[in-house]
């Protein structure tokens, strides 16, 4: 048992100071009713005809992508082979933002579906001599996001960049209650944390966060963001789409950003001061008719376009 | 009982993609409640084998210790912890979590909530059974008697991880060296190892490069070139070995160290169940498989039934075994295209080239294409909406639930072997990008 115990002890020691794991937060409970009746779909999806789906899963370039791109994906699957959602669904596997770009410049991987990548991947990609062909296909947006019981409903750049420095440490000092702010922040090769800094820290140093939430420390991350549901002490953030419309935990209400609050609406129209693209990438050499470059054409064509509206983004402009 | 939810996170480790699983827990009614923020748990189980706590932490925080509705009613003061039994618990620290990992153990009264050993550096407490501990320090070694608190030390050093939910006859003769065995730094030659009884003495002075722990009544000791069985009475049993190969069901042999041939099966018994050099095997490792195939220098493929070792011809065009019932069309290291029931003599065709193994009630499929989704099949050949399912640890030792951790399309959660949900959540639960 002890031979056991420091396997695990290793393996976890291993990879909990190798890493700087992500803060997230955790449900307080985040279940459905299960559904009443047998939950087997029919055996096959309809068999498309072949005149009228590109692909099938057999032709189908390999997917990756980021976290918040996944219903993207599945409608793009359902559309190149006719395969119903169920199917679709089960076979989208991503590996997040970093690692995506990681499995495309080694050939692990075909296209991806992907938010923009932070310095140091980008530098990796530059570095492997490996050329990515990009298109932004669709429109996301940085939000923060807070309890909503917090009074709080809007913060501006600088407010933001002074917590994240450290210099604002009390939601009072922003017209909030007089409580410190518990600052979470996203691991530096996360594609959100990207987006934080091209908008709001930029080079800046951001202030170390408190012991219990220290990057390094995955167990006192895991325990405190329980706050973001618990309390209005916490403050986060994320893409638009994933917490909109993915993220399965309540109690959470985003923030405006100088008074404009993040919406559909207001990330289509660029009024949303952290609008940002996500792309389509596949590796510049693929020929001109290779599976990946066809679905990438295909995702920049008007049908690709609705695809992109239909699955509730907001289209490239 | 707690049944544990399983959450998966990708995360960048060092460049490369690492899966981290998070463990929360739902109750018997299937109420969440605990929230995914475990990297380990362990169940503390009674004489009855039932789960009577559980242990689990996230590595970076002293262990929790659960009551059965999820409640945290304590913590055990090392990041890692298992249990002994249901009255305490092992637990481990190290020193520093960059560079060389030095651990220490020490051991927990679950029920007083007092630590009975700290745990430093050097100090190692092991499980022997689930009254009796053995505990290494510099100056030597002791078991020590959980009930009754009798230290007795003894002048060997633990030479390996006794299981501690083997037979009492089984732990009753325990392996050890006389020198401690450094977990790692491989000492220059090996030392000699015997057999202590439990009253603190040597049963079996030591005189072998390898000693094993006994299992069902025969252990394997021997050097790097011969080794053999010995009984509980220590009398050489079961024939010359160059090499022998420990499994739960029974164990794999070699006759000659210079000249590979195909290993031969012996049962946990010490009977032949194949003799060697005859045929090939695969799928005969170290875990519990119900089947593994066997091939035949000379002759069709046949198919051991483990862990009773009877050999049965396959169904025609079936060659590769999932169950003692179910069977593929896959050749070696190929993918399957069609499943045969004999049971029901249903046979099936899956929706694309894949690679299948039954878990529990079900034929989980990964498919050769990689943009494929993964299948799962119902023995009828039904297909589900689920892309995988994982059989769920019963609350008694060694029994199976009947209960699933499944996944489909964007929820995750239990099902029954029918396939209902019991308890169902999103998969998005973290934020990761």
């Amino acid at each position: 048992m002890t031979a056991r115990l420091i396997g695990i002890a290793a393996a976890l020691a291993l990879t909990l100071t190798a890493c700087t794991p992500a803060t997230q937060p955790t449900p307080s409970t985040s279940s459905d009713p299960a559904p009443p009746s047998s939950p087997s779909v029919p055996t096959q999806p309809d068999t498309p005809e072949p005149s009228s789906h590109p692909f099938s899963f057999e032709t189908l370039p390999r997917f990756d992508g980021s976290t918040a791109n996944i219903p993207l994906i599945s409608l793009v699957i359902q559309r190149l082979t006719g395969a119903s959602a169920a199917e679709a669904d089960n076979a989208v596997q991503v590996t997040t933002t970093p690692n995506a770009y990681r499995a495309l410049v080694a050939g692990e991987t075909d296209l991806l579906l992907v938010y923009e990548a932070n310095a140091t991947v980008k530098q990796e990609v530059e570095d492997s001599g490996v050329k990515l062909e990009s298109h932004p296909i669709g429109r996301d947006a940085l939000v923060f996001f807070t309890n909503a019981a917090n009074p709080v409903t809007s913060l501006t750049t600088e407010q933001l960049r002074d917590i994240y420095t450290g210099r604002i440490t009390n939601w009072k000092q922003v017209g909030g209650d007089d409580i410190g702010i518990v600052a979470y922040q996203r691991t530096e090769e996360s594609g959100s944390q990207a987006l934080m800094r091209k908008y709001v820290m930029g080079d800046r140093t951001m202030a170390k966060a408190p012991s219990e939430l220290v990057t390094d420390d995955m167990g006192g991350i895991i325990e405190g963001v329980s706050d973001y549901a618990n309390s209005g002490n916490a403050l986060g953030y994320s893409v638009y789409y994933y917490l909109a419309n993915m993220y399965a935990v309540e109690g959470i209400r985003m923030l405006g950003i100088g008074d404009v609050m993040p919406s559909h609406e207001t990330i289509g129209a660029g009024k949303y001061p952290y609008v940002n693209d996500f792309f389509v990438i596949i590796r510049a050499d693929e020929p001109a008719d290779s599976p990946a470059r066809q679905v990438m054409e295909w995702l920049l064509s008007p049908d690709g376009t609705r695809t992109v509206a239909d699955a509730g983004y907001v289209p490239a402009g | 009982m707690l049944w544990p939810t399983t959450s998966t996170r990708t995360i960048g480790l060092e460049g490369w993609a690492t899966e981290q699983i998070q463990y929360g827990f739902i109750d018997v009614q299937g109420t969440p409640v605990v929230p995914p923020r475990y990297a380990w748990f362990s169940y503390c189980r009674d004489d009855a084998g039932r789960t009577a706590l559980v242990l689990a932490g996230s590595g970076t925080a002293p262990a929790d210790i659960l009551d059965l509705s999820g409640e945290v009613i304590g913590h055990v003061p090392g990041r890692f912890a298992d249990c002994v039994g249901d009255t305490h618990a092992v637990f481990v620290t190290h020193s520093s979590e960059i560079g060389p990992l030095e651990f220490g153990s020490g051991l927990f009264d679950l029920r007083s909530g007092e630590t009975m050993i700290e745990a430093k550096p050097g100090r190692t407490v092991t499980t022997i059974d689930r009254r009796t501990v053995n505990v290494h320090r510099a100056k030597g070694e002791y078991f020590l008697d959980l009930v009754t608190g009798e230290k007795t030390p003894h002048p060997g050093f633990l030479a390996g991880y006794p299981d501690a939910s083997a037979s009492p006859a089984d732990l009753a003769l325990i392996p050890a060296s006389t020198v401690p065995i450094d977990t790692y730094a491989e000492p220059e030659e090996a030392p000699l190892n015997g057999y202590l009884d439990r009253s603190g003495g040597w049963a079996l002075e030591p005189a072998f490069r390898r000693a094993d722990p006994f299992q069902a009544g025969y252990a394997v000791v021997g050097d790097d070139t011969s080794v053999h069985f010995i009984d509980t009475a220590f009398q050489r049993v079961g024939g010359d070995w160059a090499r022998v190969y420990a499994t739960q069901w029974g164990y794999q042999v070699e006759p000659d160290a210079l000249h590979q041939s195909d290993p031969g099966l012996l049962g946990l018994d010490l009977r032949v169940i194949l003799e060697p050099g005859v045929a090939e095997t695969t799928g005969c490792g170290w875990s519990s498989p119900t089947v593994c195939d066997v091939h035949p220098h000379a002759g069709p493929p046949q198919v051991l039934l483990l862990p009773e070792g009877r050999l049965i011809d396959p169904p025609e065009g079936f060659d590769r075994a999932l169950s003692p019932t179910q069977f593929s069309d896959a050749p070696p290291e190929g993918p399957a295209t069609r499943i045969h029931d004999a049971a029901t003599g249903i046979t099936f065709a899956l929706d694309r080239p894949s690679y299948c193994e039954t878990v529990g009630a079900w034929i989980r499929c990964g498919p050769e294409v990689a943009a494929a989704p993964p299948a799962v099949y119902r023995a009828d050949g039904e297909r589900t909406e689920f892309r995988d399912v994982t059989g769920v640890e019963g609350a008694v030792r060694d029994t199976a639930s009947g209960y699933y951790w499944a996944t489909a399309g964007s929820h995750q959660g239990f099902i029954d072997e029918a396939g209902r949900w019991l308890y169902r959540e999103s998969r998005y639960t973290t934020l990761e990008d």
